[in-house]
């Protein structure tokens, strides 16, 4: 999933996209966000283009409402859709943000949110699963008081009881513990979450997980209280037994095989996609081992793995052994759930936690597929000696150096009480990773070149012309015109306590890095220091010399035996003049304000934050800052160059049924006193969320307002002429929906309604030239989605909403516009089950219909079986077929049929 | 008008679901043979293992019935027989359960923890037994009047018609019957209730776990446990 960027790249990126993809363009992408999620189910997004432009990538950037950095997703194609699946692990009650953003083969972006996708990203809400909502009769008092150590009831099974196969219950009171949130329950047997499948109300956990097999089995409790704060997990294992005769009657297996192939036309190019998945484990009463695989023919030797193997060793709580491709997370400035294929060893043992991550982010990219895409022929660097030979320069180009890294993070001192730690990330690309010769690809010659005719060679072929013509070729061995190889190494520290039992939480993370942007050089020797910034191998650095040999006024003369000797580092980290920080600290103000400077540090970032809950009030109260020069290529979508200050506070009402949630953030770029113009944002949010219980309707809503001012009082002249590049605005999103539950002639419904607007206002807009553009899209968003369920075994899913986006444009005679887009999409989906449940069949059609500058109305229509072939196994057969109507011609653009066969053992 | 026909609705349903339902109080761990519920008026439903029991629910066993139900907030527990029939009663507050069981007829075992309030009650037509915290068996008959064996602790034992109460403490068994008559005698042992779930729950059990040497003899180790 995660694909070879850093944040280099993507600065630039975000760049782009932030300005250039405000500006009013064809509308290529529909996107329309999900009405919510819930914590722990996958939540699918899913993405229709209206181009015929071959798609290069597209990803999904998502994190927690809040966070500090985005984690990927590459989305796949799917007809009619490109989508991708969030994993519900993934999803919680915070919220989810993110945006989507598709490279075409064009060379152009797409995003969705339109504008600033990274900076005003989607927003949706995500709820706690299935049942869970809680109703306790509780107070304030005693909330506060039992909030220290949650007096959990293990009702059944007993901790260490010995139970039969069929008898299995597993049961815990909260009746003394109220100030657990119900919603943030989750309950997992032998590691597989089981929340979905228990009953979860009033305080009470109830899970009758069916028929287990013989040996030992574990629960484990994780939960948080009312005010988000995660409270000590619970953890306690039971025998299962049948009457036991012999020891290999304790060892218990299990797992599913799946296989899916599809035939997939869309816009007339085929794709065939063929995958095989699996999932296995063993398990004895100490240890147990899971293994997954997944086998894709969307494998290729030009990108970074599609194939996945993954296995975990783990035995009683304390130890886990991950190895093959899993998502460690270990800090957000470190490493925050990005993949890695390697081994990850994590101990947790009271007073001491051990964490431990090796192996590559990156593996080794070759080339690409295509002309130019391995070799380059480089015009411009062609040159000719006195005797009349020719050399021709060709450079490396499509590659992806092999990113290997190493983390640890070590901690001790109790979880709740005073801990402290620290933490260290190590990454660097292996420059003989990539061969510089990779097979005869082929690569154009313009008519510049003298003495070649233009056209494509090969490889082999143009060695073979440029010889016999007798001429020569210089094939660049290093500083290849592709991505140069980086290194970098993150430490730091971090330390928190506890205080008034458990109330209040104070946590402080310092950390900061080194990176280097080109090691094609290597480590800088005190020799080359000399040499840096004079000419003159004299053992002085800084010194320049007169005619007469003497030392010139103003040299710095600096003894290169006196400096830091970079070389015993080499196998830590490389450092040369490509690494930042050059000097860690502004030197001019060290002695000054030395604590601020060290605060400062551009290669650093810190956070320090305090969370509280006192009285039903649950406070974060948070400072945090990335320092411009701050990398961790394990975390390459961390923003850099921010400090945010953010205060949120929610209030719980009525029992727990509604909750007020209040938030202020400020955030700016101006960590460097010589930021010019720094943009500030400041955000106001209100939430108000009234969920009365489980068969009752719940509302949502949401208030968000983003200012942006960049302190730019003059317009600036570029080329001659006045740009204006001042920022005062304000966008305004508001959501409201609702959810009701309903049973109305015994088919129970569930209708969600949601509306969603986004106002921009521009606060310069009467001091501005009147064919100024102000390049913010306002949206506005209905949608509506009723969900029933019939007394016979059939489910229907009817769906309406209406998206209208008003684009501004320059017309072609200077006048500032705004275009109507409106999306509107509505579809109908059903399942019926056949024979005692063993087949189910499901179909559904939809319909889009884009009116704008262009219109276009699309219609899909999908149906499957699924039915059970024998015991444990099921074969589901889907097809979609999808019409595109463009003006008055119709077409029949995306067709498709996926075979899928499941197996469990 | 629009606004006014959007906030009679919000008042509708917000009120609609703040509507009192009755208290979660226990939940059923164990269910083998026949066992039913009736919740309200809805009739008798066959019970399963996980359901969470509120305040008022009824539970009746069939002839190869059994079931146990815990308390919530201390873990009391209520192991029922065959033929019996049971109404689970329990009022909620901040820190306890004022728990009651109402028993028609049928054999029960009560193993009640501490209360932190009040007494845990068992009901009879004929008596009633009121425990802080013991373990007792309770055999109703409607027809005889009702048993109660002290297993552990102190039960107050009282008969319904006199309004008489006598201690009975571990060893002894409580006679109540219908004519008001109340006594109490050494127990027999064998007549004390066995519980299909006993061996599982208390009884000793054996871990067999046969190891085979390389000249093909067998040795078996047996683990005896509890």
């Amino acid at each position: 999933m995660a694909v070879d960027r850093t944040i280099l790249r993507l600065t630039p990126k975000i760049l782009f996209l932030t300005v250039c993809l405000s500006v009013g363009s064809a509308q290529v992408i529909y996107h329309k966000p999900p009405d919510g999620g819930k914590v722990g189910e996958n939540l699918e997004l899913s993405l229709m283009l209206f181009t015929d432009i071959p798609v290069t990538n597209a990803t999904v950037y998502f994190r927690e409402t809040g966070g500090l950095s985005f984690s990927e997703i590459t989305m796949w194609r799917s007809a009619p859709n490109w989508i991708a699946v969030l994993p519900g692990t993934r999803l919680t009650e915070k919220g989810l943000e993110y945006c989507i953003v598709v490279n075409l083969e064009d060379g152009s972006s797409h995003a969705s949110p339109r504008q600033s996708p990274f900076d005003i990203p989607h927003k949706i809400l995500i709820k706690a699963g299935e049942d869970k909502f809680k109703n306790f009769n509780t107070s304030a008092q005693a909330a506060a008081a039992l909030l220290a150590t949650p007096d959990v009831l293990i009702l059944s099974p007993e901790p260490s009881e010995l139970v039969r196969p069929e008898n299995v219950v597993i049961a815990v009171s909260m009746f003394s513990a109220p100030q657990v949130d119900s919603a943030s329950i989750r309950i997992e047997l032998d590691g597989v979450d089981q929340t979905a499948s228990s009953i979860i109300e009033s305080g009470i956990i109830s899970l009758t997980p069916g028929l287990l097999t013989d040996g030992l089995h574990t629960v484990d409790l994780y939960m948080g209280t009312s005010y988000g704060m995660e409270m000590e997990p619970l953890s306690w294992a039971f025998t299962v037994t049948s009457g036991m005769e012999s020891i290999l009657e304790e060892f218990s297996y299990g797992g599913k095989m799946g296989s899916r192939m599809s035939h997939e036309s869309l816009s007339g190019v085929n794709y065939d996609v063929t995958e095989l998945t699996g999932e296995g484990f063993v398990s004895l009463p100490f240890a147990e081992f899971k293994g997954s695989f997944r086998q894709t023919s969307r494998e290729s030797n030009y990108q970074q793995p599609q194939n996945r193997m993954s296995g975990t060793f783990k035995m009683s709580e304390y130890v886990d052994i991950k190895f093959g491709d899993f998502n460690p997370r270990l800090s957000p400035f470190l490493i925050d759930g990005r993949r890695v294929r390697g081994t990850g060893v994590f101990l947790d043992i009271p007073w001491f936690r051990f964490q431990y991550v090796k192996g590559q982010l990156n593996r080794a990219v070759q080339n690409q597929d295509g002309v130019d895409k391995t070799y380059q022929f480089l015009t411009n660097d062609l040159t000719t000696d006195s005797t009349g030979k020719t050399t021709y320069t060709l450079d490396r180009v499509g590659y992806t150096f092999q990113r290997k890294m190493t983390a640890i993070k070590l901690s001790v001192g109790p979880k709740y009480g005073l801990h402290a730690g620290v933490h260290m990330l190590q990454a660097r690309d292996d420059i003989e990773s990539v061969r510089q010769v990779f097979g005869n690809q082929s690569f154009t010659v313009d008519s510049s070149a003298t003495g070649l005719d233009a056209g494509t060679y090969s490889y082999s072929g143009f060695l073979s012309t440029v010889d016999a013509a007798g001429n020569v070729v210089d094939f660049k061995e290093d500083h290849w015109g592709g991505n140069s190889p980086q290194d970098n190494v993150v430490f730091g520290f971090d330390v928190g306590s506890s205080f008034d039992d458990r109330k209040l939480t104070l946590d402080f993370s310092w950390n900061v890095s080194l990176f280097n942007r080109d090691i094609w050089d290597g480590v800088m020797t005190r020799t080359e220091m000399d040499t840096a910034l004079d000419d003159s191998l004299d053992g002085l650095i800084g010194v320049q010399y007169d005619e007469n040999g003497n030392a010139t006024a103003g040299s710095v003369a600096i003894d290169t035996n006196e400096v830091f000797d970079p070389i015993p580092w080499k196998a830590i980290f490389i450092m040369n003049a490509n690494m930042t920080p050059l000097v860690p600290f502004d030197v001019t103000t060290i002695e000054s304000s030395p604590i601020s400077t060290i605060i400062n540090m551009p290669s650093s970032a810190f956070s320090i934050k305090a969370k509280g809950h006192y009285a039903k009030n649950n406070f974060i109260a948070e400072y945090r800052q990335v320092g411009p020069e701050y990398v961790s290529l394990g975390n390459p979508y961390l923003t850099s160059n921010v400090r945010e200050f953010i205060l949120s506070n929610r209030l719980a009402l009525l029992d727990y049924k509604m909750f007020l949630t209040g938030t202020y953030k400020y955030r700016d770029n101006e960590i460097l006193k010589a930021t010019l113009d720094p943009l500030n944002t400041t955000t106001l949010g209100m939430n108000m969320s009234l969920n009365p219980g489980s068969n009752s309707p719940s509302y949502v809503v949401n208030f968000q307002s983003v200012g942006k001012y960049n302190e730019k009082t003059e317009m600036d002249t570029v080329a001659g002429e006045l740009v204006d590049l001042r920022e005062d605005s304000r966008a305004v999103n508001t959501l409201a929906s609702v959810n009701i539950p309903l049973t109305i002639l015994d088919i129970s419904h569930f209708v969600v309604v949601n509306y969603n607007t986004i106002k921009n206002t521009d606060n310069l807009g009467s001091k501005r030239a009147g064919n100024y553009l102000f390049p913010k899209t306002d949206t506005e968003t209905l949608s509506l989605n009723l969900s029933s369920k019939y007394t016979i075994p059939l489910r229907t899913n009817l769906s309406f909403s209406n998206t209208e986006l008003f684009l501004p444009f320059t017309s072609t005679d200077g006048r500032v516009e705004k275009v109507r887009y409106t999306w509107t999409t509505a579809g109908l989906a059903g399942q019926y089950k056949l024979m005692n449940d063993k087949l189910r069949v499901s179909g559904g059609i939809s319909y889009l219909s884009s009116k704008g500058l262009s219109e276009s109305t699309i219609v899909s229509v999908k149906g499957a079986a699924d039915m059970d072939v024998i015991e444990g196994m099921s074969a589901i057969l889907s097809g979609v077929l999808q019409l595109t109507k463009t003006g008055d011609e119709t077409e029949i653009n995306t067709t498709g049929i996926i075979l899928k066969l499941r197996y469990n053992f | 008008m629009k606004n006014r026909f959007v906030t009679l609705i919000l008042l509708v349903t917000v009120g609609a679901s703040l509507s009192p339902a009755a208290a979660k109080i226990a939940v059923v761990t164990k269910v083998k043979g026949l066992v039913e519920m009736e919740r309200g008026t809805s009739g008798f439903n066959v019970l399963k293992p996980g359901v969470i029991l509120e305040d008022g629910d009824r539970l009746r066993t069939g002839s190869n019935g059994f079931t146990a139900v815990i308390y919530i907030d201390d873990k009391s527990l209520l192991k029922i027989k065959e033929d019996t029939e049971i109404v689970i009663s329990g009022k909620r507050d901040v820190n306890s359960i004022s728990k009651e069981a109402n028993i028609s007829h049928g054999t029960l075992r009560a193993s009640v923890g501490k209360q932190k309030k009040g007494e845990f009650v068992v009901k009879s037509p004929t008596s009633v037994a009121s425990v802080k915290g013991t373990v007792f068996d309770f055999i109703s008959d409607p027809d005889g009047g009702d048993q109660i064996i002290g297993i552990e602790g102190i039960v107050a034992l009282t008969n319904s018609l006199t309004g008489a109460t006598i201690d009975i403490t571990e060893g002894l068994t409580g006679f109540s019957d219908l004519d008001g008559s109340l006594n109490s005698a050494p127990t027999d042992p064998s007549s004390i209730p066995t519980y299909p779930d006993d061996e599982e729950a208390g009884g000793s059990s054996f871990l067999k776990i046969i190891l085979e040497g390389p000249d093909g003899n067998e040795k078996t180790i047996i683990i005896e446990y509890q």
